[in-house]
């Protein structure tokens, strides 16, 4: 007869694994500022999820404000302890060893700073691609904007379609009659409006579901295994994406999954 | 026919953007003014044309069809000369992206060579978004130096080499003294910027 005790084990190890860890900050991590260090490894990887998901996506994905402004205020906030630390270094001894954490933080920051870098550069792309679209979307569901994009990318957005509109209507629009004037002309024979593709195809991952918590779209197909089923709708087809698999799928089938981060962008 | 002009404008538009795109640093042709010109007036042209085919209204079937047409010609002349312009105003962008949110903003006034090819309201469009720019960099994101290089950092310290003298060069971090020919092994981030600018080679 076999009795299952990891339960209990697991019971154990955490009350374990809280004793043995609270001397453990205190002594060797001091380049950590805060004690919440699960959630910035954990909000590091959110931000390389939705780094490498805008870099994918064909449409601009909404803004992930808490997000960011929590990752902005650990920047700033490392930035100030490297330079403090720093000139404590400069004044007291100049040996090599004690400097190896100081690369390490340093080197450590920099990739962050690209990373976000990376992210906000690629924003601002597609901002700049689908200015009109946006405007369209903010006329048709104002407020629209502010869950979409940042308070910088706004004043961007805002600022740069003033000058391209002024830059377009100084060298052209205005030699124009008055009823080709506009920019975002839809009745014409051709659609100025460039929308998002939204068919494209993309590469994706099925992620595992959380733990704890049943998810009523997972279903399970033929073989035992759970998936989430979609329906690719010009086809008429139903596709089972079995978790942990890696698929390429159209956007628009999928983005109701991304969204709610069961799949992400590869 | 009305419209051909227009077709090789979008031509030059085309090599602009291969122009562009070949090479390692960005430039931009000159712009065609005298095209964009001929273009313009085959516009209003046309927009007589039209005028006149509306006074007589009563033409039915036929002038109907004919103002079609005319507004077709108008519409495609439109469509490319705003290409143009776009595809030069993306060049443009990029120019401003890679070249300011350094740390000399008026490098825009030192390359002249440029500023030639630019039509006056190009010009305008340029100082404009490099303005825009910089004010972007220098808000809440200073941290994050927007205009940065966007290759992934691999190591933190590197050698470099010093391509063109330039003197004695005040870095927020320090100061290097830039000698031809001469080699440095300093931190990557210090000189990232004068790498951008062309002082440094990385090895």
């Amino acid at each position: 007869m076999d009795i299952n005790i990891d339960d209990i084990l697991a019971d154990l190890d955490r009350d374990t694994t809280a004793v043995g860890s609270t001397p453990a900050p205190a002594g060797e991590d001091t380049t950590r500022l805060d004690d919440s260090a699960a959630t910035a490894a954990a909000d590091y990887s959110t931000l390389m999820t939705h780094w490498c998901n805008e870099r994918v996506a064909p449409e601009l994905l909404p803004y992930p404000h808490a997000l960011m402004a929590r990752v902005l205020a650990r920047l700033a906030a490392q930035i100030e302890h490297l330079e403090t630390l720093s000139t404590g270094v400069l004044e007291q001894t100049l040996d090599r060893s004690a400097k190896l954490p100081l690369l390490c933080m340093e080197a450590e920051l920099e990739r962050l700073k690209f990373v976000v870098r990376s992210l906000l550069r690629c924003r601002l792309a597609k901002i700049d691609r689908f200015g009109l679209y946006l405007r369209q979307l903010d006329a048709g569901s104002p407020g629209a904007l502010h869950t979409l994009l940042s308070e910088q990318e706004r004043v961007y957005y805002e600022r740069h379609s003033a000058i391209m509109l002024k830059l377009l209507n100084n060298a052209i629009l205005r030699h124009m009659p008055p009823e080709m004037q506009a920019v975002d002309d839809t009745d014409g024979s051709v659609s100025m409006i460039d929308e998002p593709d939204w068919a494209r195809f993309v590469f994706l991952y099925v992620r595992e579901p959380a733990p704890d918590a049943p998810d009523p779209q997972l279903a399970v197909d033929d073989h035992g295994q759970p998936c989430y089923t979609v329906n690719i709708p010009e086809l008429g087809e139903d596709v089972d994406l079995a978790v942990g698999g890696i698929y390429i799928m159209r956007y628009n089938v999928i983005k109701d999954l991304l969204m709610d981060g069961k799949v992400v962008l590869i | 026919m009305y419209g051909d002009v227009a077709n090789k404008l979008v031509l030059e538009a085309k090599r602009t953007d291969q122009l562009a795109n070949g090479s390692a640093t960005l430039q931009l042709p000159m712009f065609q003014d005298e095209m964009v010109r001929v273009i313009l007036k085959e516009v209003s042209q046309l927009q007589r044309n039209a005028e006149y085919l509306k006074m007589q209204e009563d033409g039915g079937k036929l002038s109907k069809c004919q103002y079609f047409v005319t507004m077709l010609c108008m519409e495609r002349n439109k469509r490319c000369l705003l290409a143009y312009q776009k595809t030069r105003s993306e060049i443009l962008d990029a120019i401003a992206w890679e070249n300011n949110g350094l740390d000399t903003m008026d490098l825009l006034s030192n390359k002249g060579q440029d500023s030639g090819n630019l039509s006056p309201y190009e010009q305008e469009y340029l100082r404009e978004y490099s303005q825009l720019i910089s004010d972007l960099t220098a808000g809440e994101l200073m941290d994050i130096d927007l205009a940065g290089s966007l290759t992934p950092p691999s190591d933190v310290f590197i050698d470099v080499r010093v391509l063109k003298d330039a003197g004695e060069i005040q870095t927020e971090y320090g100061v290097f003294n830039l000698i031809k020919d001469s080699q440095f092994f300093v931190r990557q981030a210090d000189v990232e910027r004068l790498i951008q600018q062309g002082y440094l080679q990385k090895l």
